[in-house]
């Protein structure tokens, strides 16, 4: 029997509380918050209080789909990046850039959601970019 | 048991601001004066009290900003 | 002998088959579960000032694993809740072995949330915030009137996000239906909940069950008094019942039917 804990990050606002995983044999059995933390010091929503829920969900995606024909299909990751890239660059051919629009989000990190932005202005070449947390 | 635990129900509703709503009163099936008395004099006193401040409300007081205010400033007048 | 050399003994005797203590990890001081699988874990062993209720915990790995022999590092109010769990046979006694550590205030930990100890130093930024909530009892009831009281606890209760924080991080909440998540008593979805339902119910099941740790009034995020309300609560059982929970291991009075009874029935004031 194993058991340990580990420090992370609440994933679903950009208030970003501090939670701490109680990681039984390698599986999250519940979440806690972290009470040295300086944004939420020990205090948590009820989000948060239910992470260890949707990270054990049988509902959660384990693999890229791609819809084919009406249907979710599974492919592999580089089946599904090249699958994107080549629509994305089908439609910025044909209707320019600004048709495409980049969502980012919350969930993610600062570093993440730079990269994402960077992708949208330098690569596609749209200032379409936002974010859930732009409060 | 019984009368402790209402003992401590009336305790508690005492220290919530809900004093004397609750009575507990033994009466056998022999005494019908007892407890046309005892209904009749609770009655009265629940009259006398008014409507629970909670009956029907709960949700509209906490639903009102503007309310929760009044009790605070109530609350630290007071005090 | 150091904390240290008596865990690594328990865990080379066999005694315990898994130890609850601290680490620190990137500046925070969190639990960790010590085994004979990483005894170099051990250097890093740590009493922290901030407290969890590991016995929480043990309460968890034994749900999964009933027999599994559990140290846990355990101030004052963890060892009351230690017991706590041994009367309501959620953990037994014989797979459990607390080492005692200071309480607060002390080297770990010094000041004090504890009510026992030292009140006026609890909680110094819902003290800047105007209101003291380490207030006695005795002249909060002395102070106010029926209605005073009842405005007060109607505000505090309605600055409640329902988070659960409360019943999940309290180590006496074990219950696996919770009578706070039942349709019936507690409308779902309504935010703020129905008060003071939600309150009440929680506060009438911490009688003769709140060991008094203060970690639910620590993790909630509206600053609510809970810990006073659960006090006063405790404060009438042992008036009424003469029942400390916690202090040793005698049954909750809730559960069994007593014996003696010297109360009267109050009378009715008009
Ligand atoms: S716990 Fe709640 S407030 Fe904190 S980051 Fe998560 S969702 Fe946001
Ligand atoms: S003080 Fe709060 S967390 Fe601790 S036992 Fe009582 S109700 Fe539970
Ligand atoms: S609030 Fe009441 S029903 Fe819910 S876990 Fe605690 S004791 Fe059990
Ligand atoms: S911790 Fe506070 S805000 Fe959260 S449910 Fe309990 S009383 Fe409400």
């Amino acid at each position: 029997m194993n058991c340990k804990f580990v420090p992370s990050v609440c994933s679903y606002c950009g208030t970003g509380c501090g939670v701490l995983f109680e990681v039984i044999d390698g599986k999250i059995n519940s979440t806690l918050p972290l009470k040295s933390h300086p944004v939420n010091q020990g205090k948590l929503c009820i989000k948060g209080w239910s992470l260890h829920e949707y990270i054990n969900s049988y509902m959660r995606l384990k693999a890229p789909l791609v819809k084919e024909n009406g249907h979710f299909q599974k492919a592999t990751w580089d089946e599904a990046i090249t699958h994107a890239a080549k629509n994305f660059n089908r439609i910025k051919e044909t209707h320019g850039p600004d048709a495409i629009g980049v969502l980012v989000s919350a969930k993610v990190t600062n570093e993440e959601n730079y990269l994402a932005q960077k992708l949208a202005r330098a690569a596609i070449g749209t200032n379409n970019v936002d974010h859930c947390a732009r409060l | 048991m019984t009368i402790k635990r209402i003992t401590f129900v009336q305790e508690m509703l005492k220290f919530m601001g809900l004093e004397g709503r609750l009575h507990l009163e033994w009466i056998s099936s022999a005494e019908a004066q007892k407890f046309a008395r005892v209904v009749t004099d609770f009655t009265e006193k629940i009259t006398h009290l008014g409507p629970s401040p909670i009956a029907g409300q709960t949700r509209s007081i906490s639903m009102e900003p503007h309310e929760n205010k009044r009790r605070k400033h109530e609350y630290h007048k007071a005090g | 002998m150091n904390i240290t050399k008596q865990v690594e003994q328990l865990l080379k005797q066999g005694d315990v088959d898994i130890f609850l203590a601290y680490r620190e990890l990137d500046g925070h001081l969190i639990p960790h579960g010590y085994t004979l699988d990483n005894l170099e874990d051990l250097e890093n062993l740590k009493v922290s000032q901030h407290r969890y209720s590991l016995e929480k915990v043990a309460t968890h790995l034994t749900e999964k694993k009933p027999n599994l022999k559990i140290g846990i590092v355990a101030r004052d109010c963890n060892q009351r809740a230690l017991n706590l769990l041994y009367t309501w046979n959620q953990l037994s006694p014989e797979n459990i072995t607390p080492l005692m550590v200071n309480c607060c205030p002390s080297q770990t930990r010094n000041h004090s949330d504890c009510t026992y100890l030292e009140p006026k130093k609890t909680g110094t930024f819902k003290q800047k915030k105007g209101i003291d909530f380490n207030e006695n009892p005795r002249e909060f009831m002395d102070n106010n009137d029926n209605g005073q009281r009842f405005s007060r606890w109607m505000y505090e209760f309605s600055k409640c996000i329902k988070c659960y924080g409360c019943r999940n991080i309290c180590p006496v909440c074990f219950c696996t239906d919770c009578s706070l998540e039942n349709p019936d008593l507690v409308e779902p979805g309504a935010l703020p909940p129905e008060i003071p339902i939600f309150h009440l119910v929680r506060a009438t099941h911490m009688a003769g069950r709140c060991i008094d740790c203060g970690l639910c009034e620590d993790a909630c995020p509206a600053e609510i008094p809970l810990r006073f309300l659960y006090r006063e609560m405790n404060r009438i059982v042992s008036d009424v019942f003469d029942y400390t929970p916690g202090a040793g291991l005698e049954k909750s009075p809730f559960t069994i039917i007593g014996n003696e009874v010297t109360l009267e029935p109050r009378p009715m004031d008009a």
